[in-house]
C-alpha cells in the first residue's frame, strides 16, 4: 500500500507528465486544458468561482467525486454552447471540439462504476415488502406515515432517501401495528348496556332524513347511504358481539294502503360474515309498531336504516325520469313552479319556495300530457341537476308521504361476543405465522422460527449473531412478562427497524447475489425477492448472465406493477390526479377521464414490452387503449361518435384497443393525455415546461439546472401579440437564451395539445356573460418548432418521424431513466457511455424492448452497487 | 451598479473531503434583497430544484452543522429538524421551556374552517378602531379589544380544491406550516410538540398542516381519542409504558444490527448509515421523554365527555365545541402549547337553537348567491363564531404557572384557505387573530388586488416574532404588521 509519501509523490509525478504532455500537445494543436484556461479560468478560478462554480482543472482533484461531477456539468455546458456566455470571447469550433475530446476521455478514465449509496426501503416498497413478508395483501402505510423526497423524478433514489427520527418512530409504529395484528394486545370484556336512542338523535345527511313531529322521516330510496339513509349518532358498538335491537316506526302512504308495504332495511354498518344479519321490517300504514330482533356489530359499527322501496330514488337516472313523468302529469303545478323559479335551491328551502309558488292565484298551471314535448321538457328542466332537484323534491314526500317514520330505538348488548372476521383471519394469520411454535417453544423451534423471519425480512439468511440476538430478546421478554406472544411482538418490532430490513444496496463494488437479486427485484415488482430469487442467490447462480436473463424474463413475465410504477414516475403522472382542468375547459372531468388517460400509458407501456416490440412503438403505435370518456371527449376519436347518441345512460369505462395512423398526431408518448395534462396546469398550456420535459424524458439532454440568482423574466411584452412572440423576450436576455433557445422551440411543437390533451388549432378567447363564460376561437396555434440539433419541425408529427427515424436517441433516453430508477442513483457520463454502447447494439436489433432490459440488467452499471 | 461582497471558506475535514461555502451580498439595481428563483425551480418541484440541505460532521466540536450545498436534481427535505434544538437542549425529558425563547406570547392556536367564511357577514365596512361590528362578529363582541380582523389578505397562491392547504403552507402546498415553525421554538418542552385536531369527517384531500419535510400530520377526529391522549387512564397508560419500555430494548438490538452493518459497508456510506445512528439517538430521547411524562402524576381534569363520540355528520357543531374546549384544556395542563383544529364542511345538517338546516353545509357554501341559503349559511358560521368566543373567554379565564391569563401569552387564529367557498377562490382570506399580547381592537384591510400590498404570510411574520421564533420571514414576505409593532 502507498503510505502518505507515496501518495505526494504519485500525484506529483501525475502533474509533471501533464504538464510535459501539455507541453507536448502545444506544438501541434492547441491543449484543452489552455483553451479552458483562456475562455473559463478567469470566472471559475477559485478565487473569482463566479456562479458558486470552480472548473477543477487540476488532475489531482479528479479522485474527489464532485469535481468529475464538476467536469460533467463543463461538459455539457459546451457542448449546448451554453459557456462561454454569449457576451463573451468565444473559443473556435475547433478548440471546442479540441476541450469536448479532452473531457470525454478524462470522464471516462476518472469516473467510478457505481456507486449508489446505502438505499433505504421507499413508503411503496416498504408497504410491498411487509405486505409480502407477512402475508398481508391488503396492507397500506399508516397515515401520517412520511413520504419520500424525489430526487431525479423518481421516489427510490439512495441519496434523498433520508432518514431521520420521525421516519424511524412512524417505522416503530407502523411495526407495533403490524405486530398488533398477529399478537394483539388482550381483550377488555364489557358490560351489557341499553342505549335510548330518540329520533332526534338520528343522522340526517344531505338530504336523507327529515325531524317531523318528534320522529325521524325516511322518504327516499338509493344505495348511496348518505344520501338515503340514516343511523344513530351517539352510539357505536363497543366491541365485537350481538346486539337487540328494538325499533318503534310507523309509515303513512296518502294514496292507496294497498300498495306494497314500506319495507324498511335495517343493517350493520360493518358486515361480518354469518354473524351480521340484516333484517327488513314490513311496516304496515297506521299506528306505530315495535320491531325486536338481533344483529351482529363489530366494534365501532352502529345500524343503519333505510327505506327499501320509498317513492323514488333520484341517483338513478331512468328511474328518476320515470318518475317525474307520473308526478308532473298529476301535480303540473310543480313544473310551473319549478319554471318560474327557474331551479329553486336546493334542499327544505327550496321546497318552501316552491310551495309559495304553487300558492299564489297568479301561477298558470298548463296541463301536461303524458308523451308530449311539454310534458318531456318539464321533466329534463327539473332533472338536469337530478341531486339537487332530489334534496328538494324529497321534502314534499317527508311532509306527504309516503314515508316511514322512526320514532326511537332501542339498542341492548352485547349479548354475546364474537371474534369478528378481522380477528378469525388474524388468528389463523398467527397460526400460520408461528407455526411449530405454537405447539412448541424450547429454544431450537424459537431459532428456526427466527431464522426463517429474520431471513423473509432481511432478504438473505441471517447470521448465527443476529438469530443468537434476536432469541435472547424473545426470551427476555417470555421471561419478564410471561408470555412468548410479547416476545415475538417486541422481535417484530425490532427486525422492521433494522437497518438490515430498511435498507438495501450494501458492500461496495460488484453487488453479491443477494444484492442483485434485491436490486432486480425491486426494480422489477417493487417488492422483496421471492423465494425462487432467494434460493438463487444462496446457491450463487444468479449472478450468471444465463441465469439473471431467465429471472428477468420471469419477472417481467409475472410482474403487474412495473409499468405502472415506474411510467407513473417518469412521466410524473401524478399530476392528472392533482390537477383540476378549469371548468371552461371541460365541463364535468371525471373520474373515468382520469382513469382513462393514466391506464392508456401503463396499457402501452405492457402492451410494448409483453410483445418485446421496439420502443419505438411508445413513440408511433398504430393503436391507442383508451376508454370512453377519453376516446369520446378527448381524443375525440370517430369510433366513439357513434356511442354519444342520445338514450345512452352510461359510459362505459372498459378499456378498448383502438387502430390509429402510426404517422398521424394521435397514438404514443407525444399525445397522450395523461401526459399533455401532466406537463401543463390544469389552465394553460406552458411551452417551457414542455419543452423542458421533452428535452428531459424523451430526448435524453436535459438542460441544466437554471442558475438560481436569475430574476423572475419580467419582459417587454407590450408589442407581442401570441405566446411565441411573448417568450421570444427570453432570447433578448442573454443569459436566458443560452438555456432557452434549446427549450422554447421544442416546447412549442406540443401547443396543439391543450391543457388536458385536445386538439387545437387557436388559442381559445373567454368572454363572461351573465356568470357565464363563452368560448372563441383566438390566435391560431403556431406548433412549428427547431429541435436541438437543428431539424425543424412543422407540429408534433414531425417530431414522431425523427424520433422513429433516430430511434437510440429515445431509447437511450429511456434506457438511462430505467437505469436511475433500477439502481437508485444518477448514471455518470462513464455510464451514460456504457448504457449507449448497450443502446447502440441493441440498435441492430430492432430495439426490442424486453431484449433490452435484459441486456441492460446484464451490464456492469446494474451489476455495480 | 452591480456590488458583490464574499466571504470563503475552505475546509478540509478527514478523508480529504473539500467542502466550501461563501456568503454573497448583493445589491443589484432593483435592490432586491431576494431575488426570485427561476420559475423552473419551483414549477416542477422534486425533479428540478437544485438546493439541498445536507447534514455534515465538520468536527468533533461542531457537530450537526447544516449548510447549503448544491447538487444536480435533488431536492432533499429533512423531517423534524423541530427534533433537533430539544435533542440539543441538553438533560432528556428534563423540560427546559427553552428559556432562550424571548417572544411575549408561549403559545399558538390555529382554527381553520374548510369552507371560509361568508366575507359580506364577515367584514366590517370601516376600517380601523370604530368599525360597526357584524352579523359574524357579534358572537366575539364581548373580545372587540382582543382581537384583530384581517380583510383582503391571502397568500397570492393558485386556486382549486388542493389549495386549501395553503392557508398554513403559504404560496406553496407542502411548505412548512406556521403552527410547525412556531413549535421548533415554543413546542420543545412539553409532552406534545403539537396537536391535530378535527372537528367533522376527516378530509380526504385537505391537510391543515405540513412538517419541514413536507409530512402532512395527520388529525384526530374522535374527542375521546385526544382526551385520552391528553389525561391517560390507568389502562392506556400501562400499555404505552409498556411499548416504550420495550421499545427500548429493541432499539439497543438494533444499534447491533447497524454496528453490523457498519462493518460490511464502504466508506461512503459509513456517513449514511450515520443517519440512521442519529435517528435512533432521537428516537430513544423522544421515547424517554414520553416515559418521563407518563410517570408524572396523571393530570385530573374537571371535565366529562359524552359518552358517545360526536363523530357523526349532524353532530359537528358539537364536536367542534369539544375540540375547542380540549384546546384549552390541554394549554392549561400544558401537554402542548401548539394546536390546530379544522373544521370539516361537507354535506353536514345541523340542528341549531332546535331547528333543522334544511340543506347541507355544503350545499349552503355553493349557495349562488341565494338568500335563503345564505341565511343559513350564516348561522351555521355564527355558531363557529360562538365557539370561538367561548374558547376566548375560557383563555382569560384560566391561567397559567404565573397567574397571568392564558389568552394574553396565547396567539388564537381563525382563518381558512378559502377566500369564496362559493367560487373555490383562494383569494381574499378572512381571517382573525385574538390574543398573545399583541395590539388589537382594529379591522385591518388591504386590497386583495394589489400586487405589492401586505400579505397573510405578513400576519404570520408578526405572530412568530411575537412567539420568540428566530424565523422572520414567510412565504417571500417578511414586512410584518405595522400595527402591531
Amino acid at each position: 500500500m502507498l503510505g502518505r509519501k507515496g501518495v505526494f509523490v504519485l500525484i506529483a509525478t501525475v502533474m509533471f507528465w501533464s504538464s510535459v504532455q501539455c507541453w507536448a500537445e502545444g506544438k501541434g494543436k492547441r491543449d484543452a486544458r489552455a483553451v479552458l484556461q483562456e475562455f473559463c479560468m478567469d470566472c471559475h478560478d477559485r478565487s473569482a468561482a463566479e456562479g458558486d462554480f470552480v472548473l477543477p482543472l487540476e488532475a489531482s482533484s479528479w479522485t474527489q467525486p464532485d469535481a468529475v461531477k464538476s467536469l460533467e456539468l463543463v461538459h455539457t455546458m459546451i457542448e449546448k454552447k451554453i459557456m462561454p456566455p454569449v457576451d463573451m470571447d468565444q473559443p473556435s469550433e475547433a478548440d471546442r471540439r479540441v476541450v469536448l475530446d479532452w473531457l470525454d476521455k478524462t470522464l471516462i478514465d476518472n469516473s467510478p462504476l457505481g456507486g449508489t449509496p446505502l438505499r433505504r426501503l421507499s413508503g411503496r416498497e416498504y408497504a410491498n415488502t411487509v405486505s409480502q413478508i407477512f402475508g398481508l395483501t391488503d396492507y397500506s402505510l399508516p397515515a401520517g406515515f412520511p413520504p419520500d423526497n424525489q430526487q431525479h423524478g423518481f421516489d427510490n433514489q439512495g441519496e434523498a432517501l433520508v432518514i431521520a427520527a420521525s421516519h424511524l418512530e412512524s417505522m416503530a409504529d407502523a411495526a407495533t401495528q403490524i405486530a398488533d395484528q398477529f399478537f394483539p394486545p388482550p381483550r377488555k370484556t364489557v358490560s351489557i348496556k341499553t342505549f335510548d336512542v330518540p329520533a332526534k338523535d338520528l343522522v340526517i345527511s344531505y338530504s336523507s332524513a327529515c325531524l317531523i313531529d318528534g320522529a325521524m322521516r325516511l322518504a327516499s330510496s338509493g344505495t348511496n347511504v348518505n344520501r338515503h339513509a340514516t343511523w344513530p349518532t351517539k352510539f357505536e358498538a363497543p366491541v365485537s358481539g350481538r346486539y337487540r335491537i328494538e325499533i318503534t316506526a310507523s309509515s303513512f302512504d296518502p294514496r292507496n294502503a294497498s300498495k306494497p308495504v314500506p319495507v324498511l332495511l335495517v343493517e350493520a354498518t360493518q358486515m361480518t360474515g354469518d354473524e351480521a344479519k340484516q333484517s327488513s321490517l314490513r311496516i304496515k300504514p297506521g299506528p306505530k309498531q315495535t320491531f325486536e330482533f338481533e344483529i351482529g356489530l363489530d366494534a365501532g359499527a352502529t345500524i343503519r336504516m333505510r327505506y327499501a322501496n320509498g317513492p323514488f330514488d333520484y341517483e338513478d337516472k331512468a328511474a328518476y325520469t320515470k318518475f317525474l313523468e307520473t308526478l308532473l302529469v298529476q301535480e303540473p303545478e310543480i313544473a310551473a313552479a319549478w319554471k318560474k323559479l327557474r331551479s329553486p335551491a336546493r334542499g327544505g328551502s327550496g321546497w318552501e319556495r316552491l310551495k309559495e309558488v304553487m300558492a299564489s292565484k297568479d301561477l298558470d298551471v298548463p296541463p301536461l300530457q303524458p308523451g308530449s314535448d311539454a310534458l318531456k321538457q318539464a321533466v329534463k328542466s327539473v332533472s338536469s341537476n337530478a341531486v339537487s332537484s332530489g334534496e328538494t323534491l324529497v321534502y314534499k314526500f317527508f311532509e306527504e308521504g309516503p314515508f316511514i317514520a322512526i320514532e326511537r330505538l332501542r339498542i341492548t348488548g352485547p349479548i354475546a361476543q364474537y371474534q369478528d372476521r378481522d380477528q378469525q383471519r388474524l388468528a389463523r394469520k398467527r397460526e400460520q405465522f408461528v407455526g411449530e411454535l405454537a405447539d412448541r417453544f424450547d429454544q431450537a423451534t424459537l431459532q428456526r422460527f427466527l431464522a426463517k423471519f429474520l431471513r423473509s425480512t432481511f432478504r438473505r439468511a441471517p447470521t448465527q449473531a443476529e438469530i443468537d440476538r434476536y432469541t435472547k430478546l424473545v426470551q427476555s421478554e417470555h421471561q419478564k412478562t410471561g408470555s412468548l406472544d410479547d416476545g415475538l411482538h417486541l422481535a417484530v418490532r425490532t427486525a422492521l427497524i433494522s437497518p438490515a430490513f430498511l435498507y438495501r444496496s450494501i458492500g461496495p463494488g460488484q453487488l453479491s447475489d443477494h444484492e442483485l437479486a434485491s436490486r432486480l427485484s425491486y426494480f422489477l415488482t417493487s417488492a422483496p425477492p421471492d423465494e425462487t430469487l432467494l434460493k438463487l442467490a444462496e446457491s450463487g447462480r444468479l449472478s450468471s448472465s444465463g441465469e439473471l436473463e431467465k429471472q428477468t424474463r420471469r419477472l417481467l413475465k409475472n410482474s403487474n406493477t412495473f409499468a405502472e410504477d415506474f411510467t407513473s414516475q417518469w412521466l410524473g403522472l401524478d399530476a392528472v390526479d392533482r390537477l383540476m382542468p378549469d371548468a371552461r375547459l371541460i365541463r364535468l372531468f371525471s373520474n373515468d377521464h382520469r382513469q382513462g388517460m393514466r391506464k392508456e400509458v401503463v396499457m402501452t407501456f405492457q402492451h410494448v414490452l409483453d410483445r418485446n416490440q421496439s420502443v419505438t412503438q411508445l413513440i408511433a403505435p398504430d393503436f391507442v387503449f383508451t376508454n370512453e370518456a377519453v376516446g369520446r371527449e378527448i381524443y375525440d376519436l370517430p369510433s366513439f361518435k357513434a356511442t354519444a347518441k342520445k338514450g345512452k345512460q352510461k359510459t362505459s369505462k372498459a378499456m378498448k384497443q383502438v387502430a390509429v395512423d402510426p404517422e398521424g398526431r394521435v397514438g404514443g408518448l407525444l399525445s397522450m393525455p395523461a401526459i399533455m395534462m401532466a406537463t401543463a396546469n390544469g389552465v394553460d398550456t406552458q411551452p417551457v415546461l414542455r419543452g423542458v420535459w421533452l428535452l428531459e424524458n424523451i430526448l435524453g439532454s436535459p438542460p441544466p439546472e437554471p442558475p438560481k440568482a436569475v430574476p423572475a423574466l419580467t419582459p417587454d411584452t407590450a408589442g407581442a401579440t401570441s405566446p411565441k412572440a411573448r417568450l421570444a423576450a427570453h432570447m433578448a436576455e442573454p443569459s436566458c437564451a443560452a438555456c432557452h433557445r434549446e427549450i422554447d422551440p421544442l416546447g412549442f411543437v406540443l401547443e396543439n395539445f391543450d391543457p388536458i390533451g385536445r386538439w387545437r388549432e387557436t388559442y381559445p378567447v373567454y368572454t363572461e356573460q351573465d356568470g357565464k363564460s363563452k368560448r372563441a376561437d383566438g390566435l391560431p396555434i403556431d406548433a412549428t418548432g427547431t429541435l436541438p440539433s437543428g431539424e425543424d419541425l412543422r407540429d408534433v408529427t414531425d417530431l414522431k418521424k425523427y424520433l422513429v427515424a433516430n430511434p437510440t436517441r429515445f431509447a437511450g433516453c429511456l434506457s438511462e431513466k430505467l437505469m436511475t430508477y433500477a439502481t437508485g442513483r444518477s448514471l455518470n457520463y462513464r455510464e451514460r457511455q456504457i448504457v449507449s454502447g448497450i443502446v447502440v447494439a441493441a440498435g441492430e436489433n430492432d430495439l426490442k424492448f424486453a431484449d433490452l432490459i435484459v441486456e441492460l440488467v446484464d451490464s456492469e452499471v446494474f451489476r455495480t452497487k | 451598479m452591480f456590488l458583490s461582497a464574499q466571504l470563503k471558506h475552505v475546509h478540509r475535514v478527514k478523508g480529504g473531503l473539500c467542502v466550501q461555502w461563501k456568503l454573497t451580498w448583493v445589491l443589484n439595481r432593483s435592490h432586491q434583497h431576494c431575488p426570485p428563483a427561476h420559475p423552473r425551480l419551483s414549477h416542477l418541484g422534486g425533479s428540478a430544484a437544485s438546493y439541498i440541505f445536507f447534514w455534515i460532521i465538520m468536527k468533533p466540536d461542531r457537530k450537526n452543522r447544516r449548510f447549503l450545498l448544491k447538487s444536480g436534481g435533488l431536492t432533499l427535505t429533512l423531517p423534524a429538524l423541530q427534533s433537533a434544538p430539544s435533542a440539543m437542549a441538553g438533560e432528556v425529558g428534563k423540560a427546559t421551556g427553552h428559556e432562550s425563547s424571548e417572544g411575549t406570547a408561549k403559545r399558538l392556536i390555529c382554527v381553520g374552517s374548510n369552507l371560509g367564511l361568508y366575507r359580506q357577514a364577515f367584514y366590517p365596512k370601516q376600517t380601523g378602531h370604530q368599525y360597526e361590528t357584524t352579523t359574524l362578529l357579534k358572537p366575539l363582541e364581548q373580545h372587540r379589544k382582543d382581537f384583530t380582523v384581517f380583510s383582503g389578505f391571502d397568500h397570492r397562491a393558485a386556486n382549486g380544491h388542493r389549495n386549501w392547504d395553503n392557508y398554513l403552507c403559504g404560496q406553496r402546498v407542502g411548505d412548512v406550516t406556521l403552527d410547525q415553525i412556531a413549535a421548533e421554538t415554543i413546542g420543545t418542552s412539553t409532552r406534545f410538540e403539537s396537536l391535530q385536531l378535527c372537528a367533522g369527517g376527516i378530509p380526504s384531500i385537505q391537510r391543515m398542516v405540513y412538517t419541514r419535510g413536507g409530512v402532512p400530520l395527520p388529525m384526530i377526529n374522535r374527542p375521546s381519542v385526544v382526551y385520552r391522549k391528553l389525561f391517560a387512564t390507568a389502562d392506556d397508560r400501562e400499555r404505552s409504558e409498556y411499548l416504550l419500555k420495550s421499545g427500548r430494548s429493541a432499539l439497543d438490538l438494533v444499534q447491533e444490527d447497524a454496528k453490523q452493518l457498519a462493518r460490511a459497508v464502504g466508506k461512503d456510506d459509513k456517513q449514511k448509515l450515520s443517519e440512521y445512528f442519529t435517528s435512533l439517538r432521537e428516537l430513544e430521547q423522544r421515547m424517554s421523554r414520553q416515559l418521563n411524562h407518563l410517570a408524572d402524576e396523571t393530570v385530573e381534569v374537571d371535565y366529562e365527555l359524552p359518552a358517545y363520540d360526536p363523530v357523526a355528520p349532524t353532530l359537528m357543531l358539537e364536536c367542534e365545541q369539544i375540540m375547542f374546549d380540549l384546546m384549552a384544556l390541554a394549554l392549561q395542563t400544558d401537554a402542548t402549547r401548539v394546536a390546530t383544529l379544522f373544521i370539516a364542511g361537507l354535506g353536514q345538517v345541523f340542528t341549531i337553537d332546535g331547528q333543522t338546516v334544511r340543506a347541507g353545509y355544503h350545499a349552503l357554501s355553493h349557495h349562488g348567491n341565494d338568500a335563503d341559503l345564505i341565511r343559513d349559511l350564516v348561522r351555521v358560521e355564527t355558531e363557529h363564531m360562538r365557539c370561538l368566543a367561548r374558547f376566548i373567554s375560557q383563555l382569560k379565564e384560566k391561567t397559567d404557572a404565573d397567574g397571568q391569563p392564558l389568552l394574553d401569552t396565547t396567539v388564537v387564529m381563525f382563518g381558512t384557505g378559502m377566500g369564496d367557498a362559493s367560487r373555490h377562490s383562494n383569494r381574499d382570506l378572512p381571517t382573525i387573530v385574538a390574543g398573545g399580547g399583541l395590539k388589537h381592537g382594529q379591522h385591518l384591510a388591504v386590497d386583495p388586488k394589489d400586487a405589492r400590498g401586505q400579505q397573510l404570510g405578513d400576519v404570520f411574520v408578526s405572530i412568530l416574532k411575537q412567539l420568540g421564533s428566530p424565523v422572520d420571514s414567510f412565504s417571500e414576505t417578511k414586512r410584518g404588521i405595522d400595527a402591531w409593532s
